[in-house]
């Protein structure tokens, strides 16, 4: 089984939840679940979400 | 983008070959020998009927026209397109007429003459489902066909091809005139009475008696009816004559009878009596080099081809087309498209319009071309691709609709460049003072030369600018110095006024430094100042160095091997320069084989028009193109060519390595944090150690130190990430807590906006206080929007 992958807010010290957050990439923004502190809000983005979704996203968006 | 546009229209891609011109048919010469080359002859007999309509007759009459006009016939000889034809009649397993299940048509068109033009006409017709009547004054079909072949042999084509097809055939029976026909109300009737048969007038009305100048007299002064040549109304229906009655020889009657079916269809259509000559031309212009001599095959039996035979005949023909840009431009080439469709793309692409309502194909295209003007040079009809890029890159930067990050990259390394910590504009000295002392302004007023090594030279090998100049002081002591970019990354950017501003800034520096000849180091350049900046005089660094013996005091070639000079795109005009490298090369021992592609047209290693961020696939595409060209190890002396070339795994040295460094060029390449340091460090020294000065202390940046492992520093150097910003980042996060613990509970991570990029960093404190380790980093282009309010707290304020 993967391992549990839970990030810990540092200021906050609570677990991270997979929560929606906004993001935006040339004048177009979108919505998608990633780790989010529930109290401060604070995202965590892990390379792999980087490298792979969001790439593609980027990459789509380039040729718009 | 108007007088960019204005030669596309003369592109010779859609020009047909030229046997296809020469050909009586016109047949579709590439789709013809698309298929012989794969063997299909099934598919190349089906594009031989649809042009000759009769196959086996086609193939006898011709005489192989096509012969006379390919670019072959004076190289080891013509392909031999008519035993190709026969070949796909003998091999084609099915040759059966497609059977087109379509309704009949409602109008009836006569026939005068059943002998070959007369039958390709009705077949034409028929095929279209008219109802064709043939009158024919003898008791046989088929003409002057009995007297050129076997009977059995046209009669059984004939057969086959109206197999699927209705038509009456009138046998004795003579058309004296259109009364004759008057009862049966046709629509359009086709005279093919052969060579001098009743013409019904059809060719009465211009050039009688061959006495052209007389017609066209009449023609001047408006007197002739502008029916064309050889049709006319006759009541209601429409008249035309063809074949051997209008001098045709056999083959051409059986063109012209075919064609006519297609314009006597058009005129049933649309009413109109046009009748255009059977004639095409071509302009298409051959690239001579994609001829490679291979002898003709001859057939085994002596008579005809067999399959192989065919298919290695058919593979001789070049389908002459003209490809320059295809051939030359690494752009087409990557994407597999002509000029025309990129045109048609980038139109697409920059016009005004949200992308949602409209499709924007050529938008990374756009930001991919080297810009280094071969199509324009190779064009022959002087289509300039690269300039509508260029025109198209402006207009999407005006319009605001580049991405960003396609340039951003080069815009930051220019202003970098071009900043306190590395630009430097220095006069240089009358005399070979002491350090620290001053000149005399009189002095400085002489200066006749000042060094521009280029932006990236010292950024990538600071020793050989720091070697070039003391040189060319050695030579000429009173030399300025003048480090900066040229502003070539805001021109390919598109950025129009960053671009202009750039330029302003270096003619004023140049004003200051008393109006040099600047010594360049970078073709590129000298290039971007011969076309912006043409009242400032350069000269080529190599040029100079040859000039001043540079290369006969250099240490000599001890590695024994054979080395090719690669010119850069930026070259492509600078025969001097050219020269000037090859003195260098030839007196430091060096021995020389030349690039014959290269030297032919000078191409670009990939770097240039910087499409790396927005086509990164693209840029290795170009280098190792190049790389292939010859086995040797290269010379370059653009910096940059250099660089992608041992970036693709070549061994490649600069000219200046050969002449000032260890002749092997780097150990390793600088990584774009070095690159940077590298400028500092060249701008400090050569103040140092020419003008006694200080390099002015900037304020420290952070507090804290980041330890990168060499593994992570190359990684980041492969992403473009900068270490300076990983420390930011990290910096950031420390001040403002604004961090997130693994789930190792000892690795941190966070991550900082920088400009437009989103950089994250993993990192683990050490045992010294303010030391990190760096775990990880990437960086991402889309912004997370600040968590402004969440939970109704604002929060975005520590976020910056």
């Amino acid at each position: 089984m993967e391992k549990k992958q839970t990030p810990i807010c540092v200021r906050c010290s609570v677990e991270m939840e997979l929560m929606e957050a906004r993001f935006s990439y040339l004048e177009r923004s979108f919505r998608h679940k990633v780790h989010r502190c529930a109290q401060c809000g604070q995202v965590y983005i892990p390379e792999d979400l980087a490298k792979g979704q969001m790439k593609k996203v980027e990459t789509a968006l380039e040729e718009k | 983008m108007e007088q960019y546009l204005k030669n596309f229209k003369n592109c010779l891609q859609k020009e047909i070959p030229f046997c296809a011109a020469a050909c009586p048919f016109h047949i579709d010469i590439f789709d013809f020998i698309e298929k012989m080359k794969r063997g299909s002859h099934k598919g190349a007999y089906k594009t031989y009927q649809n042009a000759v309509g009769f196959p086996v007759i086609a193939s006898h009459l011709c005489h192989a026209p096509c012969k006379e006009v390919c670019p072959r016939r004076e190289e080891d000889g013509s392909v031999e397109l008519l035993m190709l034809e026969q070949a796909c009649i003998a091999f084609a397993d099915d040759r059966r007429p497609t059977d087109y299940n379509l309704p009949m048509k409602r109008k009836k068109i006569a026939v005068i003459g059943a002998a070959i033009s007369g039958l390709a006409c009705a077949l034409r017709l028929c095929m279209k489902k008219y109802e064709v009547e043939i009158f024919e004054k003898t008791d046989r079909i088929g003409g002057h066909l009995w007297e050129l072949m076997d009977s059995e042999l046209f009669l059984e084509d004939i057969k086959e091809q109206f197999q699927h097809e209705k038509y009456t055939v009138h046998f004795n029976t003579i058309i004296r005139s259109a009364e004759d026909l008057a009862e049966k109300e046709f629509d359009a009737v086709y005279v093919a009475t052969g060579e001098s048969g009743n013409n019904f007038g059809l060719l009465s009305s211009t050039f009688q008696n061959g006495n052209e100048e007389s017609s066209q007299t009449e023609a001047s002064l408006g007197l002739v009816n502008e029916t064309p040549q050889n049709c006319a109304m006759r009541g209601k229906a429409g008249w035309f004559a063809g074949g051997g009655l209008v001098g045709e020889a056999p083959i051409y009657a059986l063109a012209n009878g075919l064609n006519m079916g297609t314009v006597i269809d058009n005129f049933l259509k649309t009413g109109n009596m046009i009748n255009p000559m059977n004639e095409q031309e071509t302009k298409t212009c051959l690239n001579h080099r994609n001829i490679k001599h291979e002898n003709p095959v001859v057939p085994a039996d002596g008579i005809a081809y067999n399959e192989e035979e065919a298919k290695m005949e058919a593979n001789r023909c070049i389908e002459c087309q003209c490809d320059f840009c295809r051939t030359y431009c690494d752009l087409t080439e990557f994407y597999n498209k002509w000029p025309l469709r990129i045109r048609d793309e980038i139109m697409a692409t920059t016009l005004p319009g949200s992308a949602d309502v409209k499709a924007t194909p050529a938008k990374r295209l756009l930001s991919t071309c080297n810009q280094c003007g071969l199509c324009l040079e190779t064009c022959p009809e002087d289509i300039d691709l690269g300039g509508l890029i260029l025109e198209g890159r402006r207009s999407m930067h005006r319009q605001k609709k580049v991405p960003w990050v396609f340039h951003d990259f080069w815009l930051r390394d220019m202003d970098f460049a071009n900043g306190a910590w590395a630009s430097l504009v220095k006069r240089g000295r009358r005399k070979n003072t002491e350090r620290g002392s001053l000149d005399t302004d009189q002095d400085r007023k002489n200066s006749p030369y000042a060094f521009f090594p280029g932006c990236q030279l010292g950024a990538s090998d600071p020793e050989l600018v720091e070697k070039t100049y003391a040189f060319l002081l050695s030579k000429q002591q009173d030399t300025g110095l003048f480090l900066h970019c040229c502003g070539a990354p805001a021109e390919w950017s598109g950025d129009e006024e960053k671009h202009k501003n750039e330029i302003e800034t270096i003619r004023s520096f140049w004003e200051e430094l008393g109006k040099p000849t600047l010594i360049m180091a970078c073709p590129t350049c000298e290039k971007k100042f011969g076309e912006y900046m043409t009242e400032i005089p350069v000269v080529s660094l190599y040029e100079i160095l040859a000039a001043w013996g540079a290369g006969e005091k250099s240490e000599k070639d001890k590695t024994g091997k054979t080395y090719s000079i690669f010119d850069p795109c930026a070259a492509r005009y600078k025969k001097d320069m050219k020269r000037g490298v090859r003195t260098l090369a030839g007196e430091a021992g060096y021995n020389l084989e030349a690039l014959p592609e290269n030297e032919e047209f000078e191409h670009c290693c990939g770097f240039g028009g910087q499409p790396g961020v927005a086509n990164p696939e693209y840029a290795a595409f170009v280098a190792k193109k190049r790389v292939e060209e010859s086995e040797n190890p290269y010379i370059a002396y653009c910096i940059n060519c250099r660089d992608a070339f041992l970036e693709a795994g070549k061994e490649s040295v600069h000219i200046l390595d050969l002449i000032f460094g260890n002749g092997k060029g780097p150990d390793h390449l600088a990584t774009i944090t070095e690159r940077r340091e590298n400028r500092i460090k060249l701008k400090g020294l050569l103040l140092k150690k020419y003008w006694g000065e200080e390099m002015p202390e900037g304020k420290k940046k952070f507090d804290i130190t980041v330890k990168i492992s060499t593994e992570l520093s190359n990684k980041l150097n492969r992403e473009r990430i900068l270490e300076e910003d990983i420390v930011d980042v990290i910096d950031f996060c420390e001040k403002t807590g604004r961090k997130t613990y693994l789930p190792d509970g000892d690795t941190i991570s966070g991550y900082h906006e920088l400009g437009f990029m989103t950089y994250w960093v993993e990192y683990r404190k050490t045992d010294e206080a303010g030391t990190f380790e760096l775990i990880n980093a990437y960086a991402h282009r889309v912004k997370i929007e600040l968590e402004a309010v969440w939970n109704g707290k604002k929060t975005d304020a520590d976020l910056r």
